[in-house]
């Protein structure tokens, strides 16, 4: 039996033009980095962030990647019966940002008091609705959304003080499992990390969270380190992409930098209009350090901020066997150009 | 962008002393922002600022709707509604901010609505019929001063029992609070004295706190702040900080580069040095001794405790 | 390990639990559920201090049928009503998912851990359960695919479980290595 991992892609000037680097100062330490959304971003390579919801060049590739993980683990799909309505808001309030972003491929129509006519040209779909009706809808409503971004989406019911998680669909997880934590509160979630909790962190990221607003959309971004083009990395295919932890450590200097994403996650935090709730969009970006490495600001700040990283940071986010090579090859690939 | 222009499009009379107001926005949009049902509308009232409950449709509506009883005693806001309002006027407001939301776990919603406090209780049922949630209603009022009773009938029909007469109304809260099953949630919204009644004897009746919720008129308003000024230490320039501006925004129109990143009060980016004058510390993340030591602020929330301050800006 | 307090785990679930706040007694009904010995002496102190008021009991040697009438008085109960549930940690763990589930909002509800006994720990890889005698941090066999789990600090609140994942995922098989996809 041989173990494998995915391949990386060739990620194509796109890709890179629109990549979210993480890093805006030479360390990183976990703060409440919220701001106001959408908001462009220039980057030395591009830029990114002047939409809440991001269409590129792997769109269909991810959506058909969600497909098949629902397929076999159905578990990363859930929604608890009393957040239906807050199941069909996001479903409403994505399809709207989707059509706001990209007027010539997707479109949103009002054809009647409750009744939508959506269209995708992307995937080639169009579907008219009926707001609340599940029948007029192939799938349950998140579901269907969720075939139509490459977001993750989590929604949580803000009630008694706090904010649970209680529908969502989850398919590229960073090591966490949706369908195990699903139910649980904010806090609760967050209670494996370490520092977040002693340093006021999650608390003041909670209370923030708790006074979001209707219409005023905020995002973060959080970052970590993943081999191989993997999104899935979650807990419960840990047996799959751990072992790739230990074989990076054997692999030449080439595969290395090929192999090695940085990998970033844009977070929105929306609080959707009708029904209350706090929808949490995660949408994944994965760039091989051998193109991090040619835009030279990255190169550097990458090596910067994977050199300082502490340990405890390093090992909760499971690079922390590889982390140093990760910067020292950051480090030389300047050398060589 | 929290402001709203809308415009109004009819005035109605429907009960003595209750005026209804029917907005649509102002530049011509055929929707109003979706809002969470519960919501209020906060509305520049000529030079006050008051919150009203919406009462129509939550889904993006084309025109929100309040109705506003006219307080002979208070502080002018629905005197100017009653009296100085007309079709075609255009108002300033903000969006709907929601703080009586329906719970979305309740198996049952029990509303219970006193004169007009109808109005966010309406919203809450108009919300049930379209998501068929199952709701009992109680709504006392003054003989002949019901509003909204013809729609409330409509949607909740013999779920919905009116009461004009304070003795039978508070015998049949008795019978009603102690019959529900597990799962109900209890929303009440009325004058002040009723509303400590009903949450008192819910109390007393075992009701949980998770399970109660009220909306307290008049107090969950923006609080724009006290206009001060501001002096810059190293310049000795002085500037204006209005009410309804915050001196981020105050320190940034003049030109000066300050960090920030949320403008919420929670992620600490704004931080501005204070080396005089005290400041009024609004933000969600200094410590407690940090505020107590009254030397940083965190300008993008936090004013002045009185009319001056003096920052570093170095 | 961040401190347990912090976690997904109540603290009537640690291995070394702190003092248990007061049941609230302001309750129009109590119902009263109890497993195992130590559980249904706890049920009957509690009714002993709370005679005169409306309690009903559900008790029994096992989780799983105490779950069952659990949740069939749940089904019947009114507002005021406050649960308190005694028994061992694993049980009243999966208790206290029977009645989040029915929709008991947590100041209804009161849990007193008797004993440590046995916890349940899911498989995150093969999705199966295992009844371990273990505390956390602790490493178990699963029952379904045989992994070797590291018992997480972390529970659901809905099924009651400690989330267990593979402790040596990272290790390769001896006499094997990775290769790239190409």
């Amino acid at each position: 039996m041989s173990l494998t991992v995915p391949a990386p892609i060739d990620p194509g000037a796109s890709l890179i033009a629109g990549f979210p680097f993480p890093f805006v100062e030479d360390r990183y330490r976990y703060s409440t980095n919220v701001s106001p959304s959408p908001s462009l971003v220039t980057t030395p390579a591009g830029q990114w962030g002047a939409a809440v919801v991001d269409v590129d060049a792997e769109y269909r590739r991810e959506l058909a990647e969600r497909k098949d993980i629902l397929a076999k683990d159905p578990g990363r799909h859930v929604v608890l019966p009393h957040m239906r309505g807050a199941a069909w808001d996001a479903l409403l309030t994505l399809m709207h940002e989707l059509a706001v972003a990209y007027p010539g491929r997707m479109s949103l129509a009002r054809t009647g008091p409750h009744r939508w006519l959506w269209e995708n040209r992307v995937l080639d779909e169009v579907l008219e609705f009926t707001y609340g009706d599940e029948r007029t809808l192939p799938d349950e409503p998140l579901g269907y959304i969720a075939s139509q971004v490459q977001d993750d989406i989590v929604l949580l019911d803000q009630r008694a003080d706090q904010l649970w998680g209680d529908a969502g669909v989850v398919t590229f997880a960073a090591d966490w499992s949706f369908g195990f934590d699903v139910g649980m509160s904010f806090l609760e979630i967050h209670g494996p990390v370490p520092r977040l909790r002693e340093e006021g962190i999650i608390t003041r990221a909670h209370e923030f969270l708790k006074r979001l607003q209707p219409h005023q959309p905020y995002r973060r971004t959080n970052w970590t380190l993943t081999i191989g083009r993997r999104l899935d990395v979650s807990t419960e295919l840990y047996p799959e992409w751990g072992p790739d932890r230990e074989m990076i450590q054997r692999v030449d200097d080439v595969t290395f930098g090929r192999l090695v994403h940085l990998r970033v996650e844009v977070q929105h935090l929306i609080r959707l209009p009708e029904s209350g709730a706090i929808m949490f969009l995660i949408r994944t970006y994965l760039l091989p350090l051998e193109h991090v490495a040619k835009v030279e600001p990255w190169r550097i700040r990458t090596a910067q901020v994977l050199a300082e990283l502490p340990e405890d940071m390093a090992d909760y986010k499971g690079i922390i066997k590889y982390k140093d090579r990760a910067a020292a090859w950051l480090q030389a690939s300047g050398d060589l150009s | 962008m929290t402001a709203l222009e809308l415009v109004v499009t009819a005035l109605d009379d429907p009960v003595p002393g209750v005026r209804s107001v029917t907005f649509a926005a102002a530049d011509g949009s055929e929707v109003l922002p979706t809002y969470v049902p519960g919501s209020h509308l906060v509305v520049d009232c000529g030079g006050r600022t008051n919150a009203y409950s919406l009462t129509g449709d939550a889904v993006c509506p084309p025109t929100y709707s309040i109705s506003v009883l006219r307080l002979d005693d208070g502080a002018g806001g629905s005197r100017w509604i009653h009296d100085e309002l007309s079709v075609g006027d255009v108002v300033e407001a903000r969006l709907p901010r929601s703080a009586f939301a329906p719970a979305s776990k309740a198996t049952r919603h029990l509303l219970v609505a006193g004169g007009i406090g109808v109005t966010p209780i309406l919203s809450h049922v108009r919300a049930a019929d379209q998501w068929g949630r199952d709701v009992q209603v109680l709504y006392a009022h003054r003989e002949g001063r019901g509003a909204h009773v013809a729609e409330l009938r409509e949607l909740a029909g013999d779920r919905l029992e009116l009461y004009t007469d304070q003795a039978g109304f508070v015998a049949r809260l008795e019978e009603v609070l102690a019959a529900q099953p597990l799962g109900t949630h209890l929303y009440v919204c009325g004058p002040t004295a009723m509303m400590d009644h009903v949450l008192a004897r819910a109390a007393e009746l075992g009701w949980p706190p998770s399970r109660l919720h009220s909306e307290r008129f008049g107090i969950d308003v923006l609080d724009p702040g006290e206009p001060f000024t501001v002096t810059v230490a190293e310049s000795g320039t002085t500037l204006d900080v209005p009410s309804g501006t915050s001196l981020l925004e105050a320190l940034l129109e003049a030109g000066h580069d300050i960090p920030n990143l949320c403008r919420q009060g929670v992620c600490g980016e704004c931080r501005v040095p204070v080396v005089g004058g005290r400041p009024l510390h609004r933000d969600l993340f200094l410590t407690e001794d940090e505020k107590e030591a009254a030397d940083v602020l965190m300008c993008c929330v936090s004013r002045a405790d009185g009319p001056t301050l003096e920052v570093s800006l170095r | 390990m961040p401190k347990l307090e912090h976690t997904s785990v109540p603290l009537w679930a640690t291995a070394s639990p702190t003092v248990a706040p007061e049941p609230d007694c302001g309750g129009a009904s109590y119902l009263l559920v109890g497993v195992g010995a130590q559980g249904r002496e706890q049920v009957a102190t509690w009714a002993d201090a709370l005679s005169g008021h409306p309690v009903a009991r559900v008790v029994g040697d096992h989780a799983d049928y105490v779950g069952v009438d659990l949740a069939a008085a749940l089904a019947e109960a009114q507002v005021g009503v406050r649960v308190r549930i005694a028994g061992p940690v694993s049980s009243c763990l999966a208790l206290r998912g029977v009645a989040v589930n029915a929709g008991v909002e947590d100041d209804e509800l009161h849990v007193a851990a008797t004993a440590k006994g046995t916890i349940d720990v899911w498989c995150s890889h093969c999705t199966s359960t295992s009844a371990v005698e273990a505390e956390i941090d602790d490493v178990v066999r699963c029952r379904g695919c045989g992994r070797s789990l590291l018992v997480y600090h972390h529970v659901s609140r809905r099924t009651g479980r400690f989330l267990g994942f593979q402790i040596d995922a990272e290790a390769l098989p001896d006499g094997l290595s990775a290769e790239v996809a190409s």
